[in-house]
């Protein structure tokens, strides 16, 4: 019996001498004390890798305010790219965590081990977010006069709405992150409870706003109609609960069957988002490839057999979709093999963005024939890949947002379980 | 008709008809074109016109001319369809602007104020024709360009031609090769409206060599465009969208 008991003592022991580790590898640098050698700690690598990654997109940036956007591959046929679809990627993934966690918490009130990630989700779409309006902002060609929606705003424009609603949507979590930041009362938690309430219909609104920008589009018959509001809104669940799993298994870990458990109700839910997402996904595509008109199933067709069939092939369907399910239904199912199908589906969703934002555009040819030979020169082509300037400028945008979770995570201490009063939610 | 000369041309006809229209209240005239696909004989006059009016940039086109082989060899034939922003009554590409920087304007032409718009090129996406095209700030000249000193096509001489200022909607805009606007900027056809406010017809009109293309007051029932777009062979591009555009073609 003693014998158990020291076991038991031991392990607790153990579970919290590498919970200090963590902390402690993940704490803000200290310069180091007087005559004391120089450590190099889990620390200083993530914050340096963070910088690194900052001071080579910078380069890209740089050229972004030099050159305009000369230095990118877009043009007046092909005017969105890679940072709008990064942009929608990583609004749904902002969006999605956010509402798939209100719902699970608020809602259907799940295990308060959920409610614990409050702090560190809401610093994590904060980070997401930063990185999705630098993206959007240079996407501009006058990113300077970004404040001139703010001011004389056209509310028939559904990009003002998007952008409007993003805007309240950062005061919201900036309020919620400013409760966490505060000392926790009965009242701060009410009023985080009702910004929860709050951002929920406006994080819909958001995903459905951003996917009708696309589909009001007379212009592109591939995107226009009521498929992509539809289509954003569950990416955006399948996104947001894939971050939310893999936010959960990766810094939630604990060794207790409860931890397990809601592990495997989080897969459980992805499994059900991403089922929903397949069967949808399917049933557009053979409506629109059924009767093939050019002007609208040249764009799909180009995603599954051009020359970047492999963006859909390989990294969506392979990497992002077949592996994971394999992953989550596996019989010998366990939490870290939850989060690697997480992070896989999370990572690899950009293809999503990518295959509905650019192969639209590169179809053209399908709705205005003769256009592109008719007159030739820079950006007057269906062609597009991002230049090494679009990926630097986009590396630049990954590594602020980073910065902005270690920042928020290490100095601020915006991290899971650090404020018990929140399993009262 | 003149006695002596023979029949009028239709250049000296719009003309008259355009400083008629300009003693009107700008509200009072409605501008639109026609293009005769049975004149036009693909030079492609039209658009190079405009792209020394408006000094357009690489990149930008307002008048394309879009060419279709038709039939296969040796049963081939051409056809030719100049292709500028055709003013919709009712546009696609303003009402997606977020911040009003793209508006039909009193006399019905889709103008785009350079100063308010931020560039995020919904418009360019929303319009069913592809009819805007968006300044990435690109220059004929550059570095790559010989200096050729003295010559007129040297970089120095030629570079100063491009810097030079176009007078798109009445204003001075300088290319300076900095990113001020129209860089950055979506551009579109605007029926030339600083020439016509000045009393001179669309460049494109005054260069094609077939009178292809004709503009005027559809506001003025004598006027040559009021009676050609009632004609039974006078149709639009895309009519079953509803766009309502001002640029007719004869078939």
């Amino acid at each position: 019996m003693t014998e158990i008991k020291n076991n038991s003592e031991n392990e607790q022991e153990k579970i919290e001498q590498e919970e200090i580790v963590l902390a402690e590898e993940t704490e803000a640098p200290t310069p180091p004390a007087p005559g004391k050698p120089f450590q190099l700690t889990t620390n200083h690598i993530l914050w340096g890798v963070g910088i690194l990654a900052l001071l080579i997109g910078s380069i890209g940036l740089f050229q972004r305010f030099a050159e305009g956007l000369r230095p990118t591959a877009l043009g007046s046929y092909v005017p969105w790219g890679l940072w709008v679809a990064t942009y929608e990627y990583l609004v749904w993934l902002e969006v999605g965590s956010l509402i798939v966690f209100t719902v699970l918490v608020y809602v259907f009130k799940w295990n308060t081990g959920l409610s614990r990630m409050a702090p560190m989700l809401y610093l994590t779409a904060l980070a997401i977010l930063s990185m999705a309006l630098i993206l959007i902002g240079l996407d501009l060609g006058h990113p300077f006069r970004f404040w001139h929606v703010l001011v004389s705003p056209q509310w028939g424009s559904l990009m003002t709405w998007m952008i409007w609603l993003h805007m309240l949507y950062l005061l919201v979590l900036l309020a919620k992150l400013a409760l966490e930041l505060l000392s926790h009362t009965k009242t701060t938690h009410q009023v985080s409870k009702w910004l929860s309430f709050l951002s929920l219909p406006m994080g819909i609104a958001l995903v459905v706003v951003a996917g009708s920008v696309f589909g009001v589009v007379i212009g592109r018959p591939a995107w226009q109609g009521s498929g992509l509001p539809v289509i954003f809104l569950i990416s955006s669940l399948i996104a947001g609960s894939g971050l939310l799993t893999f936010l959960f298994v990766w810094f939630m870990r604990e060794d207790t069957p409860a931890y397990l458990e809601l592990a495997r109700k989080l897969a459980r839910l992805l499994l059900a988002f991403l089922t929903i997402g397949l069967l949808v996904a399917i049933l557009t595509g053979l409506v629109i490839l059924y009767p093939g008109v050019p002007a609208q199933a040249t764009a799909l067709q180009l995603t599954l057999f051009g020359p970047f069939w492999w963006v859909y092939w390989i990294i969506h369907i392979g990497l992002g979709i077949v592996v994971p399910i394999f992953l989550l239904f596996s019989h010998t199912q366990r939490a870290r093999r939850i989060g690697v199908a997480a992070g896989l589906l999370v990572i690899t969703f950009i293809a999503v963005p990518l295959n509905i934002v650019i192969p639209t555009q590169l179809a053209i040819e399908a709705v205005e024939k003769g256009l592109i030979i008719a007159f030739q020169g820079p950006g007057l082509k269906a062609e597009y890949f991002p230049t090494i300037s679009e990926w630097l400028v986009t590396l630049f945008a990954l590594a602020f947002g980073y910065l902005v979770f270690l920042f928020g995570f290490t100095v601020l201490r915006l991290r899971p379980g650090s404020d018990s009063n929140l399993e009262e939610a | 008709m003149h006695e002596v000369l023979g029949p009028q041309d239709v250049l000296v006809r719009m003309q008259e008809e355009l400083q008629r229209a300009l003693k009107k209240k700008p509200a009072e005239r409605l501008w639109k074109m026609v293009i005769d696909l049975r004149k036009c004989v693909g030079c492609h006059a039209c658009t190079i016109a405009c792209v020394a009016e408006n000094k357009l940039p690489p990149g930008v086109v307002y008048r394309p001319v879009v060419e279709r082989e038709i039939g296969v060899y040796p049963n081939v034939s051409r056809a030719f369809i100049p292709r500028p922003c055709l003013q919709c009554a009712e546009p696609p590409c303003t009402p997606v602007c977020p911040v009003n920087a793209t508006y039909t304007n009193e006399e019905g032409v889709v103008v785009v104020d350079y100063e308010q718009c931020i560039g995020c090129r919904y418009c360019l996406n929303a319009c069913p024709y592809s009819a805007r095209t968006s300044d990435f700030g690109h220059m004929y000249v550059n570095k790559d360009v010989p200096v050729a000193e003295g010559l007129i096509v040297g970089r120095d001489e030629a570079g100063e031609y491009e810097r030079a200022a176009n007078y798109e909607y009445g204003q001075e805009w300088k290319r300076s090769g900095k990113l001020q606007s129209p860089v950055g900027n979506a551009r579109k056809c605007h029926f030339c409206l600083h020439r016509v406010h000045a009393g001179e017809l669309p460049a494109c009109v005054t260069t094609c060599i077939g009178r292809s293309t004709l503009f005027g007051d559809a506001n003025d029932p004598d006027s040559l465009v009021s009676e050609l777009i009632t004609l039974p062979n006078a149709i639009r591009l895309r009519e079953e969208l509803g766009t309502e555009p001002k640029v007719y073609y004869l078939v």
